[in-house]
């Protein structure tokens, strides 16, 4: 018996041996085919019921967008009678005037005040 | 669909046909590719029941993946590799704490042609001489030299580096030469 060091190429012969793949058992191959047919069947079924659900109407994605269109309008709605005000000259004393509106003397008083 | 030349169609090409629903397209890449994912859970487990189950394991993420597979991507032979690898190392990380009367003993060998049994032996002697091995070293010089994949692919497979994995199969190979120095005559190598 040789206590020599293999080789590279003994190695290359072990290798070889083990390199002659033995076939899968027919009992395996059907395991395996019955589980790509299986996962085929549930990919249909998926795609079937998942399909009109994409194609519903969904209030969820509408509501969120009016309510800033809605917000977006105020917004607009506010800074321009602001400005409108101020070209008016009603900016002038405003809080005076407001208080003015409130205590009962309505809108007469403010144009009082300018007549004056 | 005829599949008459099957066998030219590649294996990104039978992933869309089985993402479409093609059976046959499953066929095909298991004729192709679960013999060897089976090989290499021989080799690493040492088990033929459990080297079954993880090359099932193994299919069956590939049929799981098929709808995503990205073609080009990765090689489907290097990414049922990535798989068995894992599934074999986890499971013999589980088994580390079995005890060694659960492992089953090898079979009886069976008389013979002369050269049947020196192909057995040599292929005994060598998978005895693998399971000493550490598993990576193992892992990696049964795809290297078995399996034929490249450094590059062998190092995909395992989640390392290509220098790890040269590292890993030179210790590998040192260990086996020394491991199998005594059957050198008994096995009829030539030199």
């Amino acid at each position: 018996m040789s206590r020599d060091m293999m080789n590279d190429q003994e190695l290359e012969q072990l290798f070889a041996a083990e390199r002659e793949a033995e076939p899968l058992s027919d009992a395996l191959m059907a395991r395996i085919l019955a589980d790509a047919d299986e996962r085929i069947v549930a990919r249909q079924g998926a795609v079937r019921t998942v399909a009109p659900r994409a194609r519903r109407f969904d209030w969820a994605w509408v509501m969120p967008g009016t309510a800033m269109a809605a917000c977006l309008c105020a917004g607009i709605f506010i800074g321009l009678s602001g400005s409108v005000t101020d070209t008016l000259g009603f900016g002038t004393g405003a809080e005076q005037s407001f208080a003015q509106l409130l205590d009962g003397d309505g809108f007469d008083s403010l144009f009082e005040e300018e007549q004056s | 669909m005829a599949y008459d030349g099957m066998n030219e169609v590649s294996d990104d090409a039978l992933m869309v046909l089985y993402a479409n629903g093609d059976p046959q397209a499953a066929r095909m890449l298991t004729v192709r590719h679960a013999s060897r994912v089976l090989n290499l859970a021989r080799r690493m487990l040492k088990d033929e029941a459990e080297a079954e189950d993880v090359t099932q394991e193994a299919m069956l993420r590939l049929w799981k993946n098929a709808s995503d597979w990205r073609q080009g991507e990765a090689k489907v032979s290097t990414w049922l590799y990535k798989v068995a690898s894992n599934l074999c190392l986890d499971r013999l990380r589980k088994k580390r704490g079995t005890d060694l009367d659960d492992i089953p003993e090898p079979e009886d060998d069976t008389p013979g042609v002369e050269a049947q049994i020196m192909a057995t032996e040599r292929a005994e002697s060598l998978r005895d001489a693998m399971a000493a091995l550490p598993e990576r070293q193992r892992l990696a010089v049964s795809l290297r030299h078995i399996e034929g994949l490249s450094n590059p692919e062998i190092a995909e497979a395992m989640s390392l580096s290509v220098e790890a994995v040269e590292s890993l199969t030179a210790r590998a190979k040192r260990s086996l030469k020394a491991l199998l120095a005594d059957k050198k005559d008994e096995l009829g190598l030539v030199r």
